[in-house]
């Protein structure tokens, strides 16, 4: 309670010290409650919708059909429960209007068990509803066809052979997740005109699933473990609401996962700050705690006092952060709350206020801990000598800071969800600010090239510059930091939308079709022919499905809960499901070998005991595959083994057709295959006409518009980009505080030196000079060089993790500079407005205090 | 330059208290005089040095300084006046940290506009004896050192009048005594009119005349 007290007091006495370093902090903390908030209201939503995405309690499904076999054992575990069925795949949409690859949803007349579809007459489609589709040859599509292709009820459309009226619209699908990851907008039919269709063929792409409503008593858990152990096929799913709402949240999360490392920069900047102004205040405090000392405090005690104090601190901070992110979650829910099909009203619960509090409290403590840790080496002694008191002069340990880096490490990899992402985002960080801090160093030290200027205060704002290096760094640091967030983004959006767009040269093909049954290859040849063009990347594409790897059987990997990374969620994914194999003599121009050898030329059964295989090098790292390892495949119910000689790299925003794994010629030639591939870069009219002229004379073949799918990609990207840019700012605001706390610290401790020159003649003018020059100069610098490194980690990002080209954009990155620098001096001007003003008497009376 | 205080009144308000500081001060300090000013703690002899800097306005009265009248001066050209012709020598020295004893010499000058600051700067702290110290940071220097700075800071632009608060009252005796011998020297050498403010009878008893603030007033000692 005594050291409460005397840490209660210290505190009310300091209060403009509590106040700014309250405020820093939970600026910093913003962006990472609110994120909390955001990701469990996502998790709500997603939970209570899991049913309506699912639209049943059970799903069973697989990208083929099951087998006759497969299903009696399926249902002899569902004894019991209502049954459904459903087709989902991509098709060509025809019509007098134009053509479009749309998603197929076959459905029968329970669909859906749960959730509901609003028409746009009206009509509120549930399980027990009466369906339109299944009265006449009818379908109700999306209204992005409307939007793209003008349709509308009752208009014509053909999918395959068949010719179906638009029965409506759907106005609002529950049974849809990610609205922006859907590549083409949903059509439904009725599952019964599926065969007379004539689009499921051998080799087509398509989701066939089981849905079920089980009884009020059924355990799902149960059933799932009894169904696994019925398919043991992994390429089969079985789902339950709990896993399908799981999964249908993924790329929101991603994109989560990512805000949050900005919100953690944020978190950084902030906490930078806040150790600045705590330096501060202990260093001053540094004579007091030692007159204390003589008065028999001891060192332990005198620790508790300001642990104490760094606790209390942390605990306010919670107040203004759920108070800010009351502003910011619903600017957040706003951007993203329109890439989800369901209302999210994020709040801050309970566990994201103990987040913030455990935050606050933890964080403070040891962001301050190398600095508490100095009162143990505090000598009172000194108060018997001229000798000033400061935190400088004492012995350095480098575990103090140990603590602050494995926390901030570990809310790296827990906001990222991967260690690698953690780690490779800590690294670059650590980068960035070797890099910030060494040209800090340069600029402190050009600083004094200028310090023989004829102006004075100019001159003297620049030795200020040069000899105060531990605020110009702190603050160097902060606004570089904001500066290069904040032109990170426009740049990755411009090198991307370049990319795509502005290149006249560019690779990218128009279109990519997929599901060309063997005998329509020459006639679509000849078609891409009579328009003057040449199919780009025309490759077979063989089902298939791993059964052994190295002579161990390949198994379904199931969740077992517990902490997943990103990397176990892709991997389970890409395990679980069929592969696609292709075969090819030579690698295609978008691919390099990485490591082993090429093919050795066509398979020869005779002379060679197994095939030559070719893996993608970041599959093969998820799934853990190594040169040298021998694969079994089953290809349409024939056994293939296959080696890995080599890994390649594969440029897949070339958008050219491309496998993860690619046997050697001769190897596949004869297997059971469809074909995939790409038309070049061609006109808007002739991609339009094109498109119609396929998908009447093929009307199995799924034809993907690269442009419109980019365009549409590129649009969700822009969304979410805002987020991010909403965050970036957030930073650059925390970097703003941080300047105006260094700088109205600054300025407080140099009131009687400011007082000083207007003594010995400066006027006003001057002394405003003298100020913003030296802030803005600061800022000026740390600007240009954030705006510098964020050049430089985006054309590494382009280049490297996007594999594209890099576009340089001056304009963002000059604008941003004059801003910073305008907005820094304004900051340093207000920072230091009262006391520039003030009268220099001010200091004659505080000589006598 | 001579200084003439005629009826100078000064009252502070504490809540709804007036506190009456300075009740009529009249003295006539002729050009080159070295005058201190004694009297108790909250006497007035801060309040008293604020006006004659002209970092604050008397209530009323008249402050000359040759023909000029402060108080009819606006704030600028008190600012100019201040900067020509007073210097202040502290009790806290208040140099600037980050400044070498020679950069804080010059910033005085550089601040007016003087040309060839760097050698005046250098000759004032020769002066003062410390021409060993010139590149030295305040942290680097001794107390009694660093009040020389601030002497030489003071003196640098040559001011008519200097004004010293307490200039060795953070000073041991035998530090005190040596830089208030180096001052009394230069002042006199340069005929600067000089108003000393000090606690100290002995140190008052070394000035050319000696005044006491009581009750308001000034009287002779």
């Amino acid at each position: 309670m005594r050291l409460f007290k005397i840490a209660f007091r210290e505190l009310r006495r300091s209060w403009r010290f509590g106040l700014f370093f309250i405020f820093n902090l939970s600026l910093g903390l913003t962006g990472f409650v609110s994120l909390e908030a955001f990701k469990e209201a996502l998790q709500t939503s997603l939970t209570q919708n899991a049913k309506a995405i699912l639209s049943a309690d059970f799903a069973v499904s697989a990208r083929r059909e099951l087998t006759q076999d497969e299903v009696d054992k399926m249902r002899s575990v569902m004894t019991g429960a209502m049954e459904g069925r459903t087709y989902e795949f991509f098709a060509m949409l025809n019509s007098s209007k134009g053509s479009r690859l749309v998603m197929v949803k076959a459905i029968d007349k329970t669909y859906p068990f749960y959730g509901e579809l609003i028409l746009e007459k009206g009509d509120v489609i549930r399980n027990e509803s009466d369906k339109e589709i299944f009265a006449s040859k009818s379908a109700w599509i999306y209204p992005e066809l409307s939007a793209q292709m003008g349709l509308k009820a009752g208009d014509e459309i053909v999918l395959g052979n068949l010719k179906l009226k638009v029965a409506d619209l759907v106005k609002e699908d529950k049974t849809q997740t990610f609205r922006a990851a859907s590549l083409a907008p949903r059509v439904f039919v009725n599952i019964d005109l599926i065969p007379e269709s004539g689009l499921i063929k051998f080799g087509s792409t398509f989701t066939s699933a089981y849905l079920f409503k089980l009884p009020a008593t059924a355990n799902e858990t149960q059933l799932k473990d009894a169904m696994y152990a019925q398919l043991t096929d992994p390429v089969i799913s079985v789902e339950t609401p709990q896993s399908a709402g799981e999964d249908s949240g993924r790329q929101l999360r991603y994109l989560s996962d990512y805000l949050g490392l900005v919100a953690l920069v944020a978190l950084f900047m902030s906490t930078l700050g806040a150790a600045y102004l705590y330096r501060l205040f202990l260093s001053q405090r540094m004579k007091e705690i030692a007159i204390l000392r003589t008065l028999g405090l001891k060192s332990r005690e005198a620790l508790g006092v300001y642990i104490l104090q760094v606790s209390i601190l942390g605990l306010v901070a919670a107040i203004p952060t759920i108070a800010a992110s009351y502003i910011l979650l619903p600017l957040l829910s706003r951007l993203l709350g329109t890439l989800v099909p369901f209302e999210l009203t994020p709040s801050i619960t309970l566990s994201a206020a103990l987040i913030c509090l455990g935050m606050g409290v933890i964080g403070s403590f040891l962001v301050c801990l190398p600095f508490v840790v100095k009162i143990y080496d505090l000598k009172a002694s000194r108060l018997f000598s001229e000798e000033k008191f400061s935190m400088g002069d004492t012995q350095t340990r480098w575990w103090v800071y140990v603590p602050m880096i494995v926390m901030f490490y570990f809310l790296s990899v827990y906001q990222a969800h991967s260690w690698r992402t953690g780690t490779i985002f800590v690294a670059a960080l650590a980068v960035v600010l070797v890099a910030l801090v060494v040209l800090g160093y340069g600029v402190v030290s050009a600083a004094r090239m200028f310090s023989n200027l004829k102006s004075w205060p100019l001159k003297y704002s620049f030795k200020s510059l040069s000899r105060r290096q531990g605020s110009s760094l702190a603050i160097f640091i902060a606004m570089g930091l904001g500066a290069l967030l904040i032109n990170l983004l426009p740049q990755l959006k411009n090198s991307l939308q370049n990319e795509f767009f502005i290149q006249k040269d560019s690779k990218v093909p128009s279109l990519f079709m997929f599901d060309i049954q063997d005998e329509q290859v020459q006639g679509v040849k000849d078609e891409l022919k009579a328009n003057n063009l040449e199919a780009i990347g025309l490759s077979p594409m063989v089902r298939a499905r791993v059964l052994k790897v190295n002579g161990k059987d390949y198994e379904r990997k199931i969740d077992e809960g517990g902490f997943k990374s990103r990397e176990d969620e892709r991997e389970a994914r890409f395990r679980n499901r069929g592969m696609n194999l292709s075969y090819r003599e030579n690698l295609s121009t978008t691919e390099d070998l990485v490591e082993g050898r090429p093919f050795s030329g066509v398979f020869d059964p005779e002379k060679n005991s197994r095939a030559e295989l070719s893996v993608e090098e970041r599959f093969a790292e998820r799934m853990d595959f190594h040169i040298g390892d021998v694969l079994v495949f089953d290809v349409q119910g024939v056994e293939v083994e296959g080696e890995i000689v080599n890994l390649r790299k594969v440029r897949w925003t070339s958008f050219q057709p491309n496998f993860f794994i690619l046997f050697q010629n001769g190897a596949l030639n004869d297997a059971p295959k469809t074909w995939i591939a790409a038309v070049p870069s061609i006109a808007d009219d002739l991609r339009e006409k094109l498109q119609n002229e396929m998908a009447t004379k093929f009307p199995n073949v799924s034809i993907i518009d690269v442009v419109r799918t980019v365009t549409s990609v590129l649009e969700t990207a822009e969304k979410m980009s805002w987020s991010l840019e909403l965050m970036a700012g957030l930073a650059l605001l925390t970097g703003y505080i941080v300047l105006y706390s260094i700088v109205r610290s600054q300025i407080r401790m140099r009131r009687w030196e400011i007082n000083m020159l207007k003594i010995l003649g400066a006027s006003h003018r001057n002394m405003t000079t003298f100020v913003a020059s030296e802030f803005a100069f600061l800022a000026f610098l740390s600007a240009l060089m954030g705006a510098g490194l964020s050049s430089a980690v985006s054309f590494a990002l382009s280049k490297f993790i996007f594999e594209g080209t890099y576009t340089f954009s001056w304009q963002g990155p000059v604008i941003s500079v004059i801003l910073i620098s305008a907005l820094s001096g304004i900051v340093a001007l207000l920072a230091s407005f009262d006391i520039v003003r003030e009268s220099p008497l001010s200091i004659l009376r505080e000589d006598k205090d | 330059m001579s200084l003439t205080l005629k009826e100078v009144k000064k009252s502070f308000h504490q809540g709804d208290t007036e506190i009456q500081v300075l009740r009529g001060v009249e003295t006539e300090i002729q050009p080159g005089q070295i005058v201190s000013i004694v009297g108790q703690s909250g006497s007035g002899k801060s309040t008293l040095l604020s006006i004659l800097a002209g970092l604050e306005r008397a209530d009323s009265g008249e402050i000359q300084v040759d023909k000029v009248n402060l108080m009819g001066l606006s704030e600028e050209e008190l600012t100019l006046f201040r900067a020509q012709n007073i210097a202040i020598v502290f009790q806290q020295y208040h140099l600037i940290s980050h400044l070498t004893a020679v950069e804080n010499v010059m910033l005085a000058l550089e601040i007016l506009g003087i040309e060839d600051a760097q050698n005046k700067a250098e000759a004032a702290l020769r002066e003062l004896g410390l021409g060993h110290r010139l590149d030295h940071f305040p942290s680097q220097m001794s107390g009694g050192e660093c009040q020389r700075v601030a002497i030489a800071r003071a003196l640098v632009v040559r001011p008519k009048i200097l004004l010293a608060d307490e200039p060795s009252g953070n000073l041991d005796t035998h530090t005190g005594d040596k830089v208030m011998d180096v001052f009394f020297e230069v002042v006199k050498k340069h005929n600067i009119t000089t108003i000393l403010v000090t606690h100290s009878e002995a140190l008052a008893k070394r000035c050319e005349r000696s005044l006491r603030l009581l009750e308001g007033h000034l009287r002779e000692v």
